[in-house]
């Protein structure tokens, strides 16, 4: 609770920053406040709110993990900003603000224990993305991206709050624990199973799952690099993270039903992701379906959930959020500099522009999954899981379609690396430059030292 | 008594509900949303629930519905709009919703309740919902400060003028 107390305060002081001329200082005070909350939660500083909490959330090793892999992307992603808005926007301290809302709004959603804090904790995580995506107001494609995502966004939390009263219907509670106990003494009632799928349709959106993934191109094209990277990235961990704990909590009863809901839903994200990703040719709508794919990826750990479900999940996507950062960072200066825009546009970066290409490359070819880089790792531990749990079939599918994906990220780092010279040379000041150099140390570190992150995340 | 006037409530509620969906006119749809509001107010006084009755008639008939009608005074929606559709849409949809009622009605139909439900006289009192809210919701009720501001900071980055821009 300290965490989201912290990060509330500091959103907040991020606007007074803006009112009283302090742009300057809004930044640091986040990256501190963000680090401040990585030690409360190593530390488990949780600060004793026992008497208020009523079950609400909670906060154990599960909730800890994924609110660490949260902060810790959100960092990357702030650093990012700062080289993306010029100093000049007027409104970026409240962009600022909206980000650490939206990253508290995260945190509560991995600790939710009960189905009002889930609600409350999606809509924390999602009113701010509405207004950042519709940010640019001078761009007709960023007001399109905001809207079309506002629309579909209110009309699947109406479907949330549906299912969030079918569940209450059949248990006249909203409590998970006190649900599950009545489940195990009465049974499941088909109401509870019908809200639960009604939930899960709402999670599904939220993660750009197939079928309710058709949002995720256009709003990932028009909104503003900043809020694509952070929708492609932080936000799916949140969701993935209340889609994992809701998943523990529905399996309490019969779980055939959600094996095979969530097989049928990992397979079709998957395929889809995949191949349509092929005939792609801007970058931004690339990564918006390799983002699909992702998800159908790392849905196989969700059917299987065991106790190493959450490693390998936290795992592989931390690995795919600081690759994906660091590809939206640099295509943001890349496009911002020299106005390149499609994927053919990019060919011979690496001529004038070694630094930029090679923090390209290692991201592009840590998606591809090439060794020692993180990505390997994360699609090998998923695999592997699948492996040990005998699901065979799933691990074959998954392994097809991740060469068919590696042929896409192949195609940009040929592309970049071709011998053309019609990209002229980009100035980049220091501290950016340390920023893409520690990345490329954070994709390489999660690679080498896969069993030690690992240990962390449990 | 009190079951006829459930009864009369409840379809005046479900008929107007239904000539707003389906009047082609959106003034009129207004209008009738505004008649399905007053009845569901009409029902939670009959649950006894006074407070919630009052808080619905001031905030959906009274804020939102202001908002409806500006925004079709804006947009100048008065007047009969014909939407083309193309047929496979139309059909598509129709099917997913019947699909969906079918859904529905099933669990429903096969759901057990658990006898009657009796209102408390003391349920619907505001001394009541605020013992509820500052008690065991009292976390959610603090949370969603945090969303109503960002909503709020939203209002006003998309409505202020951009002074460095400009």
């Amino acid at each position: 609770m300290n965490a989201i107390i912290l990060l509330a305060l500091v959103g907040v002081f991020s606007m007074f920053c803006g009112l009283f001329r302090l742009r300057t200082l809004a930044l640091p005070v986040i990256l501190l406040s963000l680090i401040a909350s990585l030690v409360i939660y190593q530390y488990n500083m949780h600060g004793d709110f026992s008497n208020l909490l009523n079950n609400m959330v909670r906060f154990d090793s599960f909730s800890d993990s994924f609110s660490i892999v949260i902060v810790f992307s959100s960092i990357f992603l702030f650093i990012m900003s700062r080289y993306y808005y010029s100093e000049k926007i007027e409104h970026l301290t409240d962009i600022y603000a909206l980000i650490t809302f939206s990253v508290a709004g995260g945190i509560l959603l991995v600790s939710f224990q009960n189905l009002v804090m889930l609600f409350l904790g999606v809509e924390i995580l999602s009113i701010p993305l509405y207004i950042l995506a519709a940010s640019n107001r001078r761009s007709l494609e960023s007001n399109e991206a905001g809207l079309k995502y506002f629309l579909t966004g209110a009309f699947f939390t109406s479907i949330m709050l549906l299912g969030i009263t079918m569940i209450y219907g059949a248990y006249g509670s909203f409590d998970t624990d006190q649900i599950t106990s009545l489940i195990q003494s009465q049974g499941a009632s088909p109401l509870f199973v019908l809200g639960a799928v009604l939930i899960l349709c709402a999670m599904f959106f939220k993660l750009s799952a197939v079928p309710f993934h058709y949002w995720a191109p256009d709003v990932y094209q028009g909104a503003p690099t900043v809020l694509t990277a952070y929708v492609s990235t932080v936000v799916k961990i949140a969701a993935m993270g209340a889609l994992l704990k809701f998943a523990m909590f529905i399996t309490h009863y019969e779980s055939n039903i959600w094996v095979n809901l969530f097989t049928f839903v990992a397979i079709i994200t998957m395929v889809y992701g995949n191949v349509v990703s092929i005939v792609q040719h801007n970058f931004k709508r690339l990564l918006a379906y390799s983002g699909i794919a992702n998800v159908g990826f790392v849905m196989i750990a969700v059917i299987i959930l065991n106790d190493n479900s959450v490693p390998y999940i936290l795992y592989n996507l931390l690995a795919y959020t600081v690759a994906a950062i660091l590809a939206f960072s640099i295509y943001s200066t890349v496009k911002t500099h020299t106005g390149v825009d499609t994927i053919d546009e990019l060919a011979g970066l690496l001529t004038n522009n070694k630094l930029l290409s090679a923090g390209f490359l290692v991201a592009l070819l840590s998606f591809a999954g090439i060794p020692p880089l993180s990505g390997f790792f994360g699609k090998y531990f998923i695999i592997a899981h699948a492996v040990v749990a005998e699901y065979f079939w799933l691990a074959i599918i998954a392994v097809i379609l991740s060469v068919l994906g590696a042929y896409n990220y192949l195609r940009i780092s040929a592309a970049i690396v071709k011998s053309n010279d019609s990209i002229p040379a980009i100035q980049l000041s220091m501290p950016y430059k340390l920023y893409i150099i520690g990345s490329i140390i954070v994709i390489l570190a999660l690679g080498i030292f896969p069993d030690q992150v690992l240990d962390i995340l449990r | 008594m009190a079951a006829a006037l459930f009864y009369a409530l409840s379809l005046i509620c479900i008929v107007s509900s239904l000539i707003m969906i389906f009047h082609k006119n959106t003034m009129y749809s207004v209008l009738f949303l505004l008649v399905t509001f007053f009845s569901v107010a009409g029902l939670y006084v009959t649950l006894n629930a006074q407070f919630l009755a009052i808080v619905h008639i001031i905030v959906y008939a009274g804020a939102i519905m202001v908002l409806f009608l500006y925004v079709i005074m804006f947009l100048n929606m008065s007047h009969i709009i014909n939407f083309q559709k193309s047929k496979a849409i139309k059909i598509a949809a129709t099917a997913t919703g019947l699909m969906f009622l079918l859904v529905i009605i099933a669990a429903l139909s096969s759901a057990t309740y658990n006898g009657n439900v009796t209102a408390g006289h003391e349920i619907g009192l505001a001394s009541t919902l605020g013992h509820i809210i500052f008690n065991e919701f009292l976390i959610p009720f603090e949370v969603s400060s945090i969303l109503f501001l960002s909503a709020m900071v939203g209002v006003v980055i998309f409505n202020k003028k951009d002074l460095i821009d400009e």
